[in-house]
């Protein structure tokens, strides 16, 4: 059932229509790159793990709000999340299938963003550039993070959109840069650690430092970062599956 | 087959269904309630889709809230006009029978059924999108008895249907309901119910006002006075004779419009006098029975408890 709720979803996430507008911004992503590595000569190793950092990671948590949203959120606003829970599927399956899809989703876009943003950046080269493979790696990790978190918020509140592209956009801009450990809370400097991208040279600090997260120059030991975001998947993974088996999901002007 | 035991339902500090006690066996129900009666929340409450907030709801004696062994028996047709608009009627049909958990070529050959019984299947390739109101009514029948489900729930099935569609869509129920399916129907409107069933459930303002056969409901409405408005060319002297009806509880007479508005308790009775004095050359060009609707019966009815 779980492959049933899988490959019905992902057809709908994957129209034509939403392949041409993913496929747009990662050509743009890799012409910012193209562009950028010009003012930052010499220097094209850390413009690619800058670039990845301040586009693609944002990329990823676009799509990742966006199609976290199409699992459950949008069907409850268009009303016809009716027809998916009077059927004989089991609820964690529907919600597990069509979590899948929108990963899977959420990957291939970003994903085309990454490819973009290595062959803009570094030219055909990227593909034996020692780390680009590794970001494949740290890019499917964070569709996994991101993605679990806004379609738990999705599951709890109200027009969870909103605060996921405040979270995507806002918070994790702003609290990385932060002193203290307010970084913590934020899904950004574990991907940033994992991935291990070489950091631009330079003592001003501009606003591409900003939105790299590199103004404080404080990181999280890798290991720990493994551990925290897939804690985050596994444990509100699993409490988004109990709290959909036990919610009800009716359309809003019906419950007034 | 449904069973609900003082069954209430809130939301916030509005009552959807207050303290509810009823059975609900084969053949066809009617729930009959005006806009906002709680035909809905019962529905709802029935699929399994919300939890009363007091008291218990069992279908096929088991508690259907995200219950997928009451689905399985279960078709669900709902009042929304919503669809996964980019989809064809067939794809939405096809996808929602895989998701009662048949496979392919199964999926395919029923939906292909559905469709014929419904009377879509040369119209589904089409994007419901471009769907009349009575194309996706069907549709949505047809994704609700996909599995050939035991009990059939269709909530406000004619609402928006031109009367062709309503026909039509009327002999589909019947012919469901003579394969032995039971199905509970809701509507506001007796006139649509009576010509379903009998066997009705009257909802106002969350409580079961009354329920069993309509006729006990036409009943309780005669005990009351109906009120007719009859327009003809001798008003007065219709008044005279009618008012030596000994069912005729009071009458008023209205020459500047030829009216004549009666108050009986025998309304059969004295429509056969309407038509005895049209046969003597009384002329008649209007009968209008404001009293003969839905809203007047719930009147009666909550005026009498």
């Amino acid at each position: 059932m779980i492959g049933v709720a899988f490959t019905g979803a992902l057809r709908d996430f994957v129209r034509p229509g939403r392949i041409v507008t993913w496929l747009l911004i990662a050509v743009v992503v890799g012409i910012v790159g193209r562009i950028w590595v010009g003012f930052q000569p010499g220097q094209e190793l850390a413009t690619y793990g800058q670039v990845v950092e301040v586009l693609v990671f944002r990329v990823l948590a676009l799509a990742a709000a966006i199609f976290g949203m199409q699992v459950l959120a949008a069907e409850v606003e268009q009303k016809t999340i009716v027809y998916l829970l009077t059927r004989s599927i089991p609820r964690p399956s529907l919600l597990i299938g069509r979590s899948l899809a929108s990963f899977a989703a959420v990957l291939g876009a970003s994903w085309a963003a990454w490819l973009a943003a290595g062959l803009g950046v570094l030219g055909p080269r990227a593909f034996q550039t020692p780390g680009f493979w590794w970001d494949a790696v740290v890019i499917l990790l964070g569709v996994l993070a991101y993605g679990t978190l806004f379609i738990f918020v999705s599951l709890v509140l109200n027009k969870a959109m909103i605060y996921c592209l405040l979270f995507a956009f806002g918070w994790e801009t702003f609290v990385p840069n932060m002193p203290g450990d307010l970084y913590y809370l934020s899904i950004y400097p574990y991907l940033k650690s994992i991935a291990g991208h070489a950091e631009i040279e330079r003592e001003a600090k501009g606003m591409m430092d900003v939105l790299a997260g590199q103004v404080t120059g404080m990181g999280v030991p890798v290991a720990a970062s493994w551990a925290v975001l897939l804690g985050l998947v596994v444990v509100l993974g699993g409490l988004g599956v109990w709290w959909f088996g036990q919610r009800e999901y009716v359309p809003r002007e019906d419950v007034e | 087959m449904i069973e609900l035991t003082g069954v209430s339902r809130w939301y916030g500090d509005v009552i959807g269904l207050n303290d509810v006690n009823c059975r609900i066996g084969s053949g066809v129900t009617a729930l009959l309630g005006q806009n906002g009666a709680g035909k809905s929340t019962l529905m709802k409450l029935i699929t399994g889709q919300i939890r009363p907030t007091t008291g218990e709801v069992r279908v096929f004696g088991n508690d259907p809230f995200s219950n997928t062994q009451v689905f399985e028996k279960l078709g669900y047709c709902p009042d929304i006009d919503s669809f996964p608009e980019h989809l064809s009627g067939r794809e939405f049909v096809y996808r929602m029978g895989r998701m009662m958990g048949y496979d392919h070529e199964t999926g395919v050959r029923r939906t292909e059924d559905v469709l014929q019984q419904v009377g879509m299947s040369d119209r589904a390739d089409r994007s419901v999108k471009g769907y009349s109101k009575g194309m996706r009514q069907r549709i949505k029948l047809a994704q609700a008895i996909f599995h050939d489900p035991d009990l059939l729930l269709l909530d406000e099935p004619l609402n928006g249907l031109d009367p062709v569609g309503r026909r039509e869509f009327m002999d589909v129920l019947q012919g469901l309901a003579m394969r032995g399916k039971a199905i509970v129907v809701s509507s506001h409107i007796l006139f649509e119910v009576e010509q379903m069933t009998r066997s009705i459930l009257l909802l106002h303002r969350g409580r079961l006002l009354a329920s069993g056969d309509v006729s006990e409901i036409r009943d309780l409405i005669d005990r009351y006075p109906h009120r007719i408005k009859i327009r003809g060319d001798r008003a007065r002297e219709m008044a005279g004779r009618f008012a030596e009806l000994p069912f005729v509880v009071s009458l008023s007479v209205n020459e500047a419009l030829d009216e004549v508005e009666v108050q009986t308790r025998q309304a059969g009775d004295f429509y056969a006098v309407v038509g005895d004095l049209a046969a003597e050359g009384f002329g008649i060009w209007e009968i209008e029975s404001p009293d003969n609707n839905l809203e007047s019966v719930y009147e009666y009815l909550v005026g009498a408890q």
